[in-house]
């Protein structure tokens, strides 16, 4: 049971590769059975970025990851008697908001489903299967999560999760829809935004907390997480809502950008299909067909367009990944610029690596990931920060580069599959982890 | 037979014309300023390969994954620009460029913007048609956004394929008056006489004109369009005759400007500026005499350094008593802009200007040209301009 959990931990943070779960967006992975000493590799705030959803086809999707919002932690208060039941500590949230696809390429409506995660402080989820759901109960309130007024959306919960099979349901669902009547729903893409909030609570002791009184926690939470958040409601909502508030406007920004850049490239392409067509230099038009290596007109312009979009929508990439290292890192100091350093690295080779040399390097620092992932996590003792540089090298960055020469079911991808779960079975077999 | 104005006797030019001289002793001191060192009128087919050559660059860079981009000469740096007294602002040979990128989610609209207003100009020079710039921007004002928008355009163009505007079919609307003793032939052969009560509105296509013919002792650039009205009514031009008046209803337009260039150039008779005695009124008189920042590469064919301000001075305001309730406190705004126009480059060869600027700035007052009907109603052509030609009145 301890290997299945321990699979299932790696599986968290190297499910973008996993493809054969077809996870049709971020999935969460319930561990089955009591929780145990074995090591953690749930989701932190820190390594949520390096996840990805393989949903798409990756010659459509330019960017497969996901760039959350991070949001500021809030203490939350502990009422007497679960104070009494052993919960002798500080509790944190730390809301997380994403929007799935990367709004920089897929900026569209907001009609979608909002998908909530909750994580302990373990990392792992505070839910269990099959299970009454109490936890949750508090997220009925729609408050919690957006200004109805303000953001002019409103929420209705969801039953219908129209997840793959196979997928994990989400803790909280609702179906977001604009309160801009139908006109706008009518235009709806087909590959509208999925809202994905994760919702980290952190456990906090003056002493480095123990694994085994950490388990203790997340089972006491489990059951009574409810309750806390009841008693800290306006600061829960608050943090949510900024974290939400943020991720939206990020949303309104790109669909801003988004449109602004596929009006000029028309006017841009227009412009100089104006000049070609309208040209009697035959010398001048069959240079560009020859250098567009287009056999006619028409084929010009298509070329001229899609070349366009390409070498345009290479920078807005650029763009996004810088945001995402903005949002993660907000301070300045050593361990940050670590991540930035590393992040860079990743955002480089999800944009340029295509070489040999660049593979090699996607395996070697996948396999450094992995390893940095085997140190168990003492919960409480790292904040969102700390623990971000010292998961500097990201863990599941290399390998969630779609790599343009040969897509998502690439050899690559299944090799790494392969070589972690070889690692594992060899850690495993030497006996248990510290 | 045609009435031929009797202007004052030979002797009131004397002044004016030891002006003249000096003038003409200090271009040939100078040199004739070489041959095509201004812009040249490039023709239809040069115009076009150049377009096209900007086009075939974006497709090659587009075959090999880059994204296009413009390199435009920095025109709105001081540091691309040289001041010379003998041409006025103009820029370096080797300026500072910025680029218009394809990829950059600032400037892509911007890229696209230019593009479209190649084609324009392509489309403009293949049918041999012009059009002004606002007829440009009422193609797609809601594209454009704002005339501004065009204009910079059009200026980045004209300077990055180092033609005029008039090359690229492209016209300024022409705002300015003329009048006075002038006679021309427009491009079309329609035949012009500025000897008319009347002004006449300067031609759109100055580069076009020929056989300009004056006996003009001198050439008035008047700021405002009131005051030059006011000059007309008042039969300035005949009771000064010969002499040819100007206005470019403030700040002058391209062809206002390129009028008073060829005047000059063709005549190189003395040309003085009537302008408000406020930092605005200094500004418009530096544009004529030593060009803008905004179209320093073409400063060659527009600026007229030998241009001479003939007033309204501020150091006029005390010598004539004129009362302080005429006058207008400098605003915030004007104080900024004095203190931008004495930290200029070409202010240090004009002492006497600079002085001038000082009174404005120690007094906090300024005036303008209306001013001088307080004394009298005709004050201005009867008595003030008069005085400041036949005693040599400017600086």
């Amino acid at each position: 049971m301890q290997w299945f959990f321990y699979i299932f931990s790696v599986i968290i943070v190297l499910f973008p590769v996993v493809k054969k779960f077809n996870l049709s967006v971020l999935k969460a992975i319930i561990i089955p059975g009591s929780l145990n000493t074995k090591p953690n590799l749930g989701l932190s705030p820190t390594n949520l970025f390096f996840l990805h959803t393989p949903k798409f086809d990756a010659t459509e999707l330019p960017c497969s990851r996901i760039h959350p919002v991070l949001g500021h932690p809030v203490m939350l208060f502990i009422p007497d008697d679960v104070v009494g039941m052993g919960l002798l500590g500080e509790l944190t949230l730390t809301p997380a908001m994403a929007l799935c696809p990367c709004l920089k390429v897929f900026s569209n409506q907001l009609n979608r489903p909002l998908y909530i995660f909750l994580y302990g402080p373990s990392g792992l989820p505070l839910m269990f299967p099959n299970s009454e759901q109490p936890t949750t109960a508090v997220f009925k309130d729609a408050s919690y999560f957006i200004d109805g007024k303000k953001c002019r959306l409103c929420m209705v919960p969801s039953l219908d999760l129209s997840l793959d099979r196979g997928s994990v349901l989400p803790d909280v669902s609702y179906q977001v829809e604009s309160g801009e009547g139908e006109e706008q729903s009518q235009n709806m893409d087909p590959q509208g935004q999925t809202l994905l909030l994760f919702l980290f609570v952190d456990f906090h002791r003056r002493f480095p907390v123990q694994k085994m009184e950490l388990w203790g926690v997340h089972t006491l939470l489990s059951t009574h997480l409810s309750a806390i958040l009841r008693e800290s409601h306006s600061v829960v909502q608050d943090c949510i809502q900024a974290a939400v508030d943020r991720a939206l406007e990020q949303h309104h920004q790109a669909v801003k950008a988004h449109q602004k850049l596929q009006a000029s490239l028309s006017v841009a392409v227009n412009s100089i299909m104006s000049i070609m067509t309208g040209s009697t230099n035959s010398s001048f038009r069959n240079t560009c067909l020859q250098t567009l290596q287009a056999a006619d007109t028409q084929e010009f312009g298509t070329k001229l367009h899609k070349s366009f979009h390409e070498v345009t929508q290479h920078r807005f990439l650029y763009h996004c990944s810088h945001e995402v290292k903005q949002q993660l890192l907000p301070e300045k100091n050593e361990a940050e610029q670590n991540t930035e350093e590393a992040h860079k690295n990743s955002s480089l080779e999800l944009l340029t690596g295509t070489g040999e040399q660049t593979e090699n390097k996607r395996l070697k620092r996948g396999s450094q990931g992995v390893e940095e992932t085997r140190a168990f996590r003492s919960a409480g003792a790292l904040s969102p920060s700390e623990a971000a540089s010292r998961r500097a090298e990201p863990t599941a960055a290399p390998l969630t580069s779609s790599r343009s020469r040969t897509g998502p079911g690439s050899g690559l991808e299944d090799t790494l599959w392969l070589q972690e779960i070889s690692n594992l079975s060899e850690w495993l077999s030497s006996g248990p982890g510290p | 037979m045609a009435f031929t104005p009797m202007g004052p006797e030979a002797s009131f030019f004397e002044v004016l014309d030891q002006h003249r001289a000096s003038l003409l002793a200090a271009l040939r001191r100078g040199g004739e300023e070489p041959a095509g060192s201004g812009m040249r009128l490039a023709s239809s087919s040069e115009v076009l390969s150049s377009i096209e050559k900007i086009i075939q660059d974006i497709v090659t860079s587009l075959a090999r994954n880059e994204a296009p981009a413009f390199t435009i000469d920095n025109r709105s740096s001081w540091e691309n620009i040289k001041f010379e007294d003998s041409v006025g602002l103009h820029m370096v040979s080797h300026c500072t460029t910025r680029k218009i990128k394809s990829d950059s989610p600032k400037s892509v609209k911007n890229f696209a913007l230019i593009l479209k207003i190649f084609s324009m100009i392509y489309k403009l020079v293949q049918s041999n048609t012009y059009a002004t710039k606002r007829d440009i921007y009422y193609t797609d004002s809601q594209l454009f956004g704002n005339q501004t928008v065009v204009d910079n355009i059009i200026n980045d163009i004209s300077c990055m394929l180092k033609v005029p505007r008039r090359s690229l079919h492209i016209l300024s609307t022409s705002k300015g008056l003329i009048a006075g003793d002038l006679k021309y032939l427009e491009e079309d052969g329609t035949k012009v006489n500025c000897t008319r009560a009347t002004a006449v509105a300067v031609p759109s296509n100055i580069q076009g004109i020929q056989n300009l013919i004056t006996d003009a002792k001198f050439l008035l650039i008047v700021e405002k369009d009131a005051t030059f009205q006011r000059l007309l009514d008042d039969n300035f031009c005949n009771k000064m005759s010969p002499c040819i008046m100007v206005t470019g209803k403030g700040v002058p337009d391209l062809n206002t400007r390129l009028l008073v260039k060829k005047l000059w150039d063709t005549f190189h008779i003395p040309v003085f500026t009537l302008v408000d005695a406020d930092p605005h009124g200094i500004e418009i008189m530096c544009i004529y005499k030593y060009g803008s920042m905004a179209m320093s590469f073409e400063a060659h064919n527009l600026t007229v350094p030998a241009i001479r301000w003939l007033g309204l001075l501020p150091s006029d305001i005390k010598r004539l008593n004129i009362p302080k309730c005429t006058l207008i406190p400098l605003t915030k705004r004007d104080q900024m802009k004095l203190d931008s126009i004495l930290k200029r480059p070409y202010i240090t060869c004009q002492p006497f200007w600079r002085k001038e600027m000082e009174i404005m700035a120690d007094s906090k007052m300024k005036a303008e040209i209306q001013a001088l009907t307080f004394l009298s109603s005709d004050y201005l052509s009867r008595v003030y301009l008069p005085n400041k030609l036949k005693f040599g009145g400017w600086i």
